[in-house]
């Protein structure tokens, strides 16, 4: 009895450990209808036919920081969401974003992490000096993103630590 | 809503957290008889590696549920503390920890357990865990360039093998379930 017990909870870590490996980040995906910064940014940069880019937000956000080409959602009109093929709604968080987008359009998306998403992502990511060969040629690729619209890639020292915090260990 | 559900300025909660958290851990380490020296040291023996199992039980549990409350968006990792990593001293620091584990046959934790328990082992080894402190704290100054040596930030297994979260969670599951194996055809061999 105890032998089986051992073995039905070997399998159940092993298969939610197989799982983990399958879904590889811990990061929650975008949904269904949710498009990642990263992916906005190559859309934009590219400059994909029928993008349209929308902020969800008070026109005193959308004043001080916004995405490159976005329109405050008040100001658009009919005309341009029925041209439009995929319209994206960001907010400041991804929940935000659920307020719903305009209906006329015939894709409509949310930005996965908002605007936050966007400056972490895209404007402003990080990379270790430690980093490994790969990890710096992937790197490579977000910071040119960056540069494009403006954003500055940075390299993390992992040694200048400016104090050193307090030990949680212990067993 | 999304853990961690306490702020960093919220330091009542976060005693009060800190205090069911600790009350919890000790009852976990009493119940797996983790308060008693003999059963520590069983481990170096190769006789009892309950130690070994229910550290590893209880790291994979943890991993295994953090990595999926995040995946499902329950769990914000970029708020949970990551421990600094100084690789020199804390090599240093491992041994020593060893050395004091087989010696006292007690850790920090469960030093606690076994005071907490009566057993009067425990309560010794908690005295020399103070006095250490205070002679650490005494003399930090003049190993402060080897305290703060090697200094790779919050550093993980993933940035450090350049492999996604998920594989390295899937490693260490692999891993878990052939040392517990591992560790039942041993003590069986040596019973």
């Amino acid at each position: 009895m105890k032998r089986q017990a051992h073995a039905m909870l070997a399998l159940l870590v092993l298969g939610t450990g197989t799982l983990a490996a399958i879904a590889g980040s811990a990061v929650p995906a975008p949904a269904a209808d949710e498009v990642s910064a990263v992916d906005l940014a190559q859309w934009i940069r590219d400059r994909r036919p029928g993008l349209l880019v929308v902020d969800a937000r008070a026109a005193e956000a959308f004043d001080i920081d916004r995405l490159p080409g976005a329109h405050l959602i008040v100001d658009i009109d009919a005309d341009a969401l029925r041209s439009a093929d995929t319209v994206v709604v960001y907010a400041d968080a991804r929940d935000d974003a659920a307020l719903g987008g305009p209906s006329h359009a015939q894709r409509v998306l949310r930005l996965h992490g908002g605007i936050a998403a966007w400056n972490e992502d895209v404007l402003f990511p990080v990379l270790r000096a430690d980093a490994n060969a790969r990890q710096q040629r992937d790197f490579a690729t977000r910071a040119a993103l960056s540069r494009y619209f403006g954003g500055s890639p940075s390299l993390l020292d992992p040694g200048a630590v400016p104090a050193r915090g307090r030990s949680r260990r212990g067993c | 809503m999304s853990a961690p559900l306490i702020g960093d300025g919220s330091l009542g909660a976060s005693l009060v957290a800190a205090v069911a958290v600790g009350l919890g851990f000790g009852f976990a380490l009493e119940r797996a008889g983790l308060g008693s020296a003999r059963k520590l040291i069983g481990q170096f023996y190769g006789r009892d590696l309950a130690v070994m199992k229910v550290m590893f039980s209880a790291l994979t549990v943890a991993m295994l549920g953090v990595f999926w409350l995040s995946r499902f968006g329950l769990l914000d990792l970029r708020a949970v503390y990551v421990p600094l990593t100084y690789l020199w001293p804390q090599l240093f620091g491992g041994l020593l920890f060893g050395a004091g584990l087989v010696v006292a046959g007690l850790c920090p934790g469960t030093a606690c357990v076994a005071a907490a328990t009566g057993r009067i082992d425990g309560v010794f080894v908690l005295l020399g865990f103070l006095a250490g402190m205070v002679g650490a704290g005494l003399l930090l100054d003049r190993f402060a360039a080897f305290y703060e040596s090697g200094a790779h930030g919050a550093w993980t297994l993933p940035e450090l093998t350049g492999l996604p979260y998920g594989v390295v969670v899937a490693a260490v599951v692999v891993l878990a379930i052939a040392a517990f194996a591992g560790a039942e055809w041993f003590e069986r061999r040596v019973r």
